[in-house]
């Protein structure tokens, strides 16, 4: 029954899903995918609460234990219930959490990513070299593309926009489109394996 | 010689400190590059524009501090032309950091063109599950959404009385920093039902956008800050996307003097440096 639950249900669920996507019978539609529907975004909320209580489970661990740098710990843990609890109880418009986050979350966050601006930068100024002719194809498409994203861009040549365009509608999307295609292709094969039981992977390493 | 091999190796905390120079001091002396208009945010400016007076859009937030740089600028400008034109805006998020987000937008921009929350727009909030909440929300919006981030039933607000399901929307607009975003509304929400849907995008992801452009799945999309600066000048008022663009600019021209320095140096001095 472990085993044959789940498939029937994978089964069901997803057979149901695929002819809804293509075949809107309105009954089934709104009574029975819909119920399906709500029951996954129940699912899907249960799973952020998993996750949550999987992360307190790690760190309480390396509190308790003392392990090294466990303040680190401590902190994610406080920082993560207030972030939590004052929304929970008085709303995200409630004046503590849209300070926090606006004042120390926004900026942490920000910070993190904007720090790769600087890595790319030094990255491409050392990994950028006209080694071989596709290097140099690949070097002189990127100061178009990249020059021709920015207004000072049209005010050195105006050439630089239109080319930027270019190469973007005709190489870029037509190499975006084939990645598309492949992956599309794989997640239908994915998809039919799981749906037909034949890859039970999701099952947990049983 | 050697200064060509200095040229192959200059440190990378001189690399930093220029580039941070480049970014600061435009933002502190704004050049004012002109912005030109490109035929995408054209489109995306011409939707709104042309829908009729209490038409309801529905505006995504898709994205998390990380990209509100480029896309919180993209969400004042929307914002801001939507509610103008006396349309009803209904805000979501499918990132959790979106509602948020939504609400500072509506503080900014509401008070500006006079707007009321729940006749004139409304946050719904956010909802996990991804692409299966907007399979759900094209069916129900009310189920989905059962309340907004006030904790208001949705039932009981005004403007959703009317704005129940997908055939109520007039036009899906989402701003994506990735997945589920853009792309999720059109495989979801555009494959299925008869809405037109536009957005923006964070620069890096424009080039997984076009194909869906070219097929006219997606109507126009402002790409990153210069979509947002693009759009303030449509609009006719000016904010942090332009304010952003001058150090967009003079970064992406240093990042590219560096390149060339070191390419420039690499070739003269014969290949042989690493």
């Amino acid at each position: 029954m472990r085993r044959e639950v789940p498939i029937v249900v994978t089964f069901v669920s997803g057979i149901l899903f695929l002819l809804d996507y293509f075949i809107k019978i309105p009954y089934v539609s709104e009574n029975v995918v819909g119920q399906f529907l709500d029951w996954a975004i129940i699912v899907a909320a249960f799973a952020l609460i998993l996750g949550a209580a999987n992360i307190f489970r790690i760190h309480i661990y390396k509190i308790v234990k003392g392990k090294k740098e466990w303040w680190n710990s401590l902190i994610l843990l406080v920082a993560m219930l207030v972030m939590a609890v004052v929304p929970i109880i008085w709303t995200q418009q409630n004046a503590v959490y849209t300070f926090l986050f606006k004042n120390i979350f926004e900026n942490l966050n920000g910070t993190m990513f904007a720090l790769l601006a600087f890595y790319i930068a030094s990255a491409a100024y050392r990994a950028f070299r006209v080694r071989t002719k596709e290097a140099a194809v690949l070097l002189v498409s990127a100061v178009v593309v990249m020059l021709g994203a920015t207004p000072i861009g049209a005010k050195i040549w105006s050439g630089f926009p239109e080319y930027s365009g270019w190469l973007q509608t005709i190489f870029t999307t037509a190499g975006m489109r084939g990645i598309m295609i492949g992956a599309s292709l794989g997640a239908i094969v994915t998809a039919l394996r799981t749906i037909f039981g034949i890859d039970r992977s999701y099952f947990g390493g049983q | 010689m050697k200064l060509l091999e200095i040229l192959q190796n200059i440190d990378r905390r001189i690399i930093y400190l220029i580039l941070a120079l480049s970014i600061i001091l435009p933002l502190l002396f704004p050049i004012g590059f002109p912005v030109d208009i490109t035929q995408n945010t054209q489109d995306v400016y011409d939707l709104v524009d042309k829908l009729p007076a209490g038409s309801v859009v529905l505006l995504s937030y898709d994205w998390d501090a990380a990209s509100a740089p480029e896309l919180l600028p993209q969400a004042e400008a929307l914002t801001r032309h939507i509610l103008d034109k006396k349309l009803k805006l209904v805000a979501i998020a499918l990132w959790n950091q979106g509602a948020t987000f939504a609400d500072r937008v509506h503080n900014t921009v509401a008070p500006e063109v006079g707007a009321v929350y729940g006749e004139d727009y409304v946050n719904l909030g956010y909802r996990p599950g991804q692409a299966v909440v907007l399979n759900s929300l094209a069916r129900d919006i009310h189920a989905t959404f059962p309340e907004d981030v006030a904790r208001t039933k949705t039932a009981s607000i005004p403007m959703m009385k009317d704005i129940r399901s997908i055939e109520d929307i007039d036009l899906v607009i989402s701003l994506s920093a990735g997945d589920p975003g853009l792309r999720t509304y059109i495989e979801q929400i555009g494959a299925q039902y008869p809405v037109t849907i536009t957005g923006g995008v964070t620069a890096v992801s424009v080039p997984g956008m076009l194909p869906y452009l070219q097929s006219g799945d997606l109507v126009g999309l402002l790409a990153g800050m210069s979509g947002a600066a693009e759009y303030e000048n449509l609009i006719d008022r000016p904010g942090l996307g332009l304010g952003g663009m001058d150090a967009q600019s003079i970064s992406h021209l240093v990042i590219i003097a560096f390149i060339l320095i070191g390419n420039i140096a690499y070739l003269a001095g014969g290949r042989k440096k690493k």
